[in-house]
């Protein structure tokens, strides 16, 4: 017992300060949340700025560049890297840095374009789905489930081979003939792609469907009126894009990698123009000789794979509020 | 009486990236043969943090860092982790909270029995079995033979329960700790359970040390209580102690809340306000100043250390120093002289 | 049990047909039939191919034809090859295929699984950062790449790896291939399993076996393992769907004769018979794995038995 305490400090406390749990964070809307988070990842934010890096490329840089993807020059066959030609030329003279770069357009227009029709035909199968329930629903999910346990690489294969006679006299006789420019072969990439891959895009948007019917319901019975209408969709529609951009994200890396892959078997844009598919696969004849032809196509696709791959784990992350450790 | 179980000065922390959370800070609670502890406090107050650090088996980022522990009169801090493991369900047995998760989902209930038996008891395969068979009896589980084949997910939380008692028994453990046994279990199957682990105190005559938050349960079965609150002993005594004769505010914030089957209509229950401390800076003072209605500037400035009530009663409060006002306490209300 | 093995049976007689019909409505879909690609013959030999090929008969009858021969188990002669049926071709080249993918399973199952694991047990520490980098990479990085890389790096540049496994008689030829080719399946399931081994080392149960007191060892390769591992078998079917579709590049990449390689062919040649006959031969043995896998995923998960909880 200390007995050197002052008996004055047996009087009561005055100032009883109930601090309650204040709200120390200011609040701040759900994107700007998500945008903090996703700036903490680090890996997020390089892929996000190699990927803009090489939009602008492939956009600007044809404007500036003295070579154009087919122009062959005479005389500067097979050469290695240097100041005039950055990666080099191929066999028939033709600047590689510059193939590169129209490559870039050409592969992330099909990433892009692909997903972009997988979204359209997801959304609208997932949202049917969903929305209608029941035995519509089942039956749809269905034969969601057989398709997923289809290889479905081989029916783009088969699709690219059924579909490109078709595509090719629609674009002599019909209006398409204006994208003539842009090549029949990759819009029939671009179709191909589209049409098989959106299986997991419609899992997904059903499911968003489903939960905001949930909350539609609950909704209507309290009868609120617009302003309860609004909260909720400032509210449920986020949550249910969230995911929705993440698959799109995550599927632009995987509609480039099967272009890639197509044009290895020899099934891919024609010639002239190439994606970095096509030119890989052109290069891999001359492996031994010309190593470099083959390394910047694949380094670009890999690079670019990897940065959509780890922006697509980044989004998840920043717009699921349920994050794991 | 021997003390079977001496837990001194023990301090428990948590490193985690935000700083280190003292969960346990400087605790001392005996057990002695034969009798039944309960540790009773609020969520985060540190009493599971006591008894995993008793079984060594605190996760991390947690550490022990001070004190003792001795069982049968031998530190357990200073033992090995092969010497714990032959403790470990064997000398000293824990049942946890739930019941639900705690059994290995893809293993029977029988092969999960069994494993504890063959490794302390060095049962052949087939005497295991029977022990087994016999355990699940004990524990009333009907048609045990069939029962041993069973996957956890084929029994209710109740009957999980038991096989967990079970096989905190197998081994006859002299010391059993009992982690909010009923917490996660309907009302009527709560005291099932209750009932059971009375019927086999007697039986076995093991120890046991009862964490819970539930008063009403430690009255049942417990001799003793110790009650717990932001990582520090606020009050212990016996049962008649604490539930007639409180001393500390926070003793009695708990007994005022707790529904009592006379209270009208009229009457509301009291709940505690307020939030305990963080404890990752823990404050010098006493930790629960910010809920008491009695605080004195002392209490703000110094922890009071435990101050004797009668024989085995302790309560860690200000208010029973000599200079202090003194405050009596009754179950209706609390006057202040 | 039986109820179930007959839903996954009826389910994978209804996949199989669907595959089937729509294989051959599009391969009836292509203008201008199988032969007019070639070098433009004779109007009267086309008829006579026609005519021997029954392509004149309504679509639906050479429809009912084709499952007619499919049921004796006959795929049709292969319209490139002029002397060699489709099922000879795939015999030729479907072992070779095997071969190479039951190493690959093999490999990626030794060496993913224990991937997972011990990244799992040392997380934070260097194996753990290793593993996972090389995962990262495995997953990212396309097999064609990972194929070019390696036989540039070990074929041509360090010579230690022969460049074509033309035979896959020595083992020293599978070593690239099988490399490339599970690449990505390795990958995913290190990541898998390690993922899973995390979530199951903060489980309830296993504070419980510790507490019985069990050896560390004990509690992670009896308790925790099981459970780990469980859910890499539902990747199984993937994992061979994966294996199949990259020997494709694989075999191209290593002038490896399997099947992988007649396929690519048949699609360059427009051979419908055979890019039919081969699709449906995929499809159905995926099909098949899928079924496989499902039984064996209850067979492992006692939790998946359709058993009735007993009250009490």
């Amino acid at each position: 017992m200390d007995t050197n305490i002052d008996q004055a400090l047996f009087q009561p406390l005055e100032t009883q300060t109930h601090t309650d749990d204040e709200i120390v964070r200011p609040s701040i809307t759900y994107w700007q949340d998500a945008w903090r988070r996703l700036k903490t990842n680090k890996p997020a934010m390089i892929s996000l700025a190699v990927i803009i890096i090489i939009i602008l490329s492939a956009i600007f840089v044809p404007l500036v560049w003295p070579y154009d993807y087919s122009t062959q020059i005479r005389g500067h066959e097979n050469q290695g890297p240097s100041w005039e030609h950055p990666f080099g030329t191929d066999s028939l003279g033709r600047d590689l840095f510059i193939r590169v770069i129209y490559g870039a357009r050409i592969s992330l227009s099909i990433g892009l374009v692909a997903s972009i029709i997988n979204l359209t035909i997801g959304v609208l199968y997932g949202g049917i789905s969903g929305y209608i329930g029941g035995r519509v629903d089942d039956i749809m999910m269905r034969i969601v489930d057989v398709l997923y346990g289809v290889p479905l690489l081989l029916y783009v294969i088969l699709l690219q081979v059924v579909l490109e006679k078709p595509i090719e006299q629609a674009f002599e006789t019909t209006f398409l003939r204006v994208f003539k420019g842009v090549g029949s072969d990759l819009i029939l990439i671009y179709i191909v792609l589209g049409l098989v891959y959106w299986v997991s895009m419609a899992r997904i948007v059903r499911g968003q469907v489903l939960s905001l019917k949930n909350q539609e319901f609950v909704l209507a019975a309290k009868a609120q009126g617009a302003s309860g209408w609004r909260i909720i969709l400032k509210h449920l529609i986020p949550n249910a894009i969230g995911p929705i951009i993440v698959t799109v994200t995550l599927a632009i890396p995987s509609a480039i990698f099967t272009e890639a892959f197509l044009s290895f078997i020899g099934i891919g844009v024609s010639a002239p123009m190439a994606s970095w598919g096509t030119l890989a696969s052109d290069a891999y004849r001359g492996l031994r000789s010309y190593p470099y032809l083959l390394f910047f196509p694949a380094a670009c696709i890999c690079i670019t794979m990897v940065a959509f791959n780890l922006l697509g784990d980044g989004l998840r992350d920043a717009l699921d509020p349920h994050m794991r450790k | 009486m021997d003390k079977l179980l001496e837990i001194k000065d023990l301090h428990t922390s948590f490193f985690t990236h935000v700083g280190e959370v003292k969960a346990v800070r400087g605790i001392n609670i005996d057990v002695h043969q034969g009798e039944a502890v309960g540790i009773v406090g609020e969520s985060g107050c540190g009493k599971s943090v006591t008894s995993l650090s008793v079984m060594r088996l605190v996760p991390s980022p947690g550490k022990i860092i001070k004190g003792q522990i001795y069982f049968k009169g031998e530190d357990l801090l200073q033992k090995s982790e092969k010497e714990m493991q032959k403790i470990r369900g064997n000398k000293i047995a824990m049942i946890f909270q739930d019941p639900m998760t705690s059994l290995n989902p893809v293993y029977t209930i029988g092969d999960q029995l069994i494993e504890p038996l063959r490794l302390h008891k060095n049962l052949d395969k087939k005497a295991a079995r029977r022990e087994a068979v016999e355990l699940l009896r004990e524990v009333r589980i009907p048609d045990p033979e069939k029962r041993l084949n069973q996957y956890p997910h084929e029994f209710s939380g109740g009957m999980r329960q038991r096989v967990m008692i079970a096989m905190a028994l197998s081994c006859q453990p002299e010391l059993i700790i009992a982690d909010e046994p009923t917490t996660a279990l309907d009302v009527t199957i709560q005291a099932q359970i209750l009932e059971l682990m009375k019927e086999l105190r007697e039986k076995f005559n093991s120890s046991i040390m009862l964490i819970t938050h539930d008063l009403g349960i430690v009255a049942d079965l417990c001799s003793r209580i110790v009650v717990m609150y932001a990582g520090i002993i606020v009050e212990e005594g016996s049962v008649r102690d604490i539930f007639y004769n409180p001393k500390h505010p926070y003793t009695w914030g708990l007994l005022k809340s707790i529904p009592k089957v006379n209270m009208t209509s009229r009457q509301r229950l009291i709940p505690i306000d307020g939030q305990p401390p963080d404890l990752l800076k823990p404050p010098a003072g006493c930790p629960f100043v910010p809920r008491c209605r009695y605080a004195m500037r002392i209490c703000q400035e110094q922890c009071p250390g435990l101050y004797s009530v009668s024989d085995d009663h302790n309560a860690a409060c200000w208010l029973l120093d000599s200079r202090a006002p003194s405050v009596t306490w009754d179950r209706e209300g609390v006057s202040l002289k | 049990m039986g109820r179930y093995i007959i839903h996954r049976v009826v389910s994978m007689v209804l996949t199989i047909f669907f595959i089937v019909t729509i294989t051959f409505f599009l391969m009836h879909a292509i203008p201008g039939g199988p032969f007019t690609r070639e070098k433009p013959l004779p109007e009267a030999i086309i008829k006579a191919l026609n005519e021997k090929y029954k392509l004149d008969d309504p679509v639906w009858k050479q429809y009912l034809d084709y499952w007619k021969d499919l049921f004796r188990g006959d795929l049709g002669p292969s319209f490139q090859l002029k002397h060699r049926s489709v099922n000879e071709l795939i015999s030729l080249g479907f072992p070779v295929t095997a071969k190479l993918g039951i190493v690959a399973i093999i490999f990626t199952l030794l060496l993913g699984i224990p991937m997972g694991i011990i990244s799992a047990l040392r997380q934070g520490k260097w194996e753990d950062y290793t593993t996972m980098f090389i995962a990262t990479m495995g997953v990212t990085i396309p097999s064609f790449v990972l194929a070019t890389i390696l036989i540039y790096l070990f074929g041509v540049v360090w010579k230690i790896f022969p460049v074509m496994s033309s035979k896959l008689t020595r083992p020293i030829e599978y070593v690239m291939p099988v490399v490339a080719l599970s690449g990505y399946s390795l990958s995913f399931i290190a990541r898998l399993v390690r993922s899973s081994m995390l979530d199951v080392i903060q489980q309830d149960y296993i504070r419980t076996a510790r507490a019985k007191g069990l050896s560390e060892l004990k509690v992670i390769y009896k308790h925790a393992l099981k459970n780990a591992v469980i859910p890499a078998v539902t990747y199984l079917g993937p994992l061979t769907a994966g294996l199949l579709t990259g020997s494709f590049v694989i075999e191209k990449l290593f002038s490896i004769p399997g099947m992988g390689g007649y396929f690519v062919n048949s699609v360059s040649n427009r051979d419908y018979t055979m890019i039919m006959g081969s699709t449906i031969f995929y499809s159905v043995l995926l099909v098949i794995m899928n079924f496989i896998v499902d039984i064996v995923y209850v067979l492992v998960d006692p939790r998946i038995k359709l058993v009735t909880v007993k009250e009490g």
